[in-house]
């Protein structure tokens, strides 16, 4: 599957990831922290774009309950990222409704102005783009979009996985992925370069 | 793993210390995950370098790792149910397998059914006439013998209602109305392989008076067998108390064929009470039917019936 250009980077510490993840399950406490350091970027990059701020707490939240049910968990590395990202997404959403904000990104107060304007290297953009930013960015798509490019791009997990952290059909959430990512090369400027991102994305679907 | 070693509170200003420390190198394998920077940056690349976690924070993980050796510790032998949601196994991996699974078992009922259908047909012609004595007079075939003609009657009686051999009938309370062996009590078929034509005589005795209710080409094979329309009564007359004249060999509950005949006749007595005596040998199935025929014309029966007993 051409879904794979950014999981595949993913993928070689997947089986690492996996190890350890059996090691925690049989009780093992350092394994389980070395997992927690594999997931929690992604994981928290997501929850980023679900809650904003308040990614840190639902985090921890998720992490709870990651650690409580680690042991009903069956699959590999890369199962265990679509694992966690679901625990966290639905801690995510339990936060929100509590809240009664909408299911969104909140990091709306938006210094988009403040963005970046189209770059001639990439390594520029690399460096100019804030996390504030790159948040400010994804919070402008819509929702089932943004959802979709976070978990492809910051978890790393692949069509089918994404598509059932977010209990939707697999061809949705590529189309989603796919529009969703045009868009932000749009915005990023990126358009030259991310041709070859995109183009990979295009393959698949 | 530091973490192992600093668990206690106390310490975990100077934990927080070293983790910031150890996430300085971390920040490497963070990365790592992450977009390699070396892969043209398209836009999930830079993506992922901004919206990634860059230094997973070290209170965060302790927690985790507290609830995790909290879990563990609560209930460490409790086996976690690993519910639908919970299995992240390769879906490619399942698929197959489970299908194979379905596709076998599968087989595998179908093979079951269609055995057992196998061996309730196979039942009118081998297995009955293996099951058959167990089932209808397994005692009768062997002890019986000498009884038989004492069994007989009863058959005779039970059928028509005539009181006077009444007395003994064994189990054929049981059976209904249709005049099935007395000495068969058990089943109300009488176990030769003719099962079939049993059955059709069945239909055709409830059915003959209404019309088409019989099946077309059920109701052919029995005139064939009865050769010829007219004489389709007589024929599953003979049938039914088919097992009546006896042959030696066929085992089966001619004692009872032998009593529905007397009833259906009325003045068979004789010819029944020929055919339980022989019947304890055992009584052909063929043969049997020919020497009911016979019975349900007429008298002629009972001379005939010693006849066929003779050998």
């Amino acid at each position: 599957m051409g879904q794979r250009g950014e999981p595949r980077r993913v993928q070689a510490y997947d089986g690492e990831l996996g190890a350890a993840v059996a090691r925690a399950q049989d009780g093992d406490e350092a394994a389980f922290a070395v997992a927690y350091r594999f997931v929690q970027p992604g994981l928290l990059g997501y929850l980023r774009g679900l809650v904003g701020d308040d990614a840190e707490d639902v985090a921890a939240d998720a992490w709870l309950e990651i650690a409580r049910d680690l042991r009903r968990f069956k699959g590999d590395g890369a199962g265990f990222r679509g694992w966690t990202a679901t625990i966290a997404r639905h801690r995510a959403l339990d936060h929100l409704r509590r809240q009664k904000v909408r299911p969104r990104p909140t990091a709306l107060e938006q210094d988009v102005l403040d963005l970046p304007g189209p770059h001639s290297t990439h390594d520029q953009a690399l460096e100019t783009l804030s996390t504030r930013s790159a948040l400010n960015l994804v919070a402008g798509l819509p929702r089932d979009q943004a959802e979709a490019v976070l978990l492809r791009v910051v978890v790393g997990l692949d069509g089918p996985s994404a598509a059932r952290v977010l209990g939707k059909r697999p061809g949705a959430v590529r189309t989603a992925t796919y529009r969703g990512l045009k868009r932000l090369a749009r915005q990023l400027g990126t358009d030259g370069v991310t041709d070859d991102g995109v183009g990979t994305l295009g393959e698949s679907t | 793993m530091r973490d192992a070693e600093d668990g206690g509170p106390a310490e975990r200003a100077g934990a927080e210390a070293g983790m910031g420390a150890r996430h300085g190198e971390g920040d490497g394998r963070d990365a790592g995950p992450g977009p390699a920077p070396g892969d043209a940056p398209g836009t999930e690349a830079l993506l992922a370098a901004a919206l990634r976690g860059r230094d997973t924070d070290a209170e965060g993980e302790r927690r985790a790792v507290a609830a995790f050796r909290a879990a563990r510790d609560v209930e460490p032998g409790r086996a976690a149910r690993t519910r639908r949601r919970d299995d992240w196994r390769p879906r490619t991996g399942r698929g197959p397998r489970r299908s194979l699974k379905t596709a076998l078992s599968v087989l595998l009922a179908s093979l079951t059914l269609g055995g057992v259908a196998y061996a309730a047909m196979g039942g009118g012609g081998s297995t009955a006439d293996d099951g058959g004595p167990e089932r209808t007079r397994p005692p009768a075939v062997s002890d019986d013998a000498s009884v038989r003609p004492v069994a007989t009657p009863p058959a005779a009686t039970r059928g028509p209602g005539t009181p006077d051999s009444a007395t003994t009938s064994p189990g054929g309370s049981t059976v209904p109305g249709v005049s099935t062996p007395p000495g068969a009590t058990p089943s109300d078929h009488p176990a030769t392989g003719r099962d079939d034509t049993v059955a059709r005589c069945r239909a055709y005795e409830r059915l003959s008076g209404r019309g088409k209710a019989l099946e077309a080409t059920a109701w052919q094979r029995l005139v064939e067998a009865a050769g010829g329309a007219e004489r389709v009564e007589v024929y599953c007359a003979e049938q039914l108390t088919g097992p009546t004249e006896p042959e030696p060999g066929a085992a089966t509950g001619n004692g009872g064929a032998g009593g529905t005949g007397a009833h259906e006749t009325g003045g068979t007595g004789a010819g029944i009470g020929a055919g339980g005596t022989v019947g304890d040998g055992g009584v052909g199935d063929g043969g049997v039917g020919d020497g009911g025929v016979d019975v349900e014309i007429g008298g002629s029966a009972t001379a005939r019936v010693p006849d066929q007993v003779g050998p």
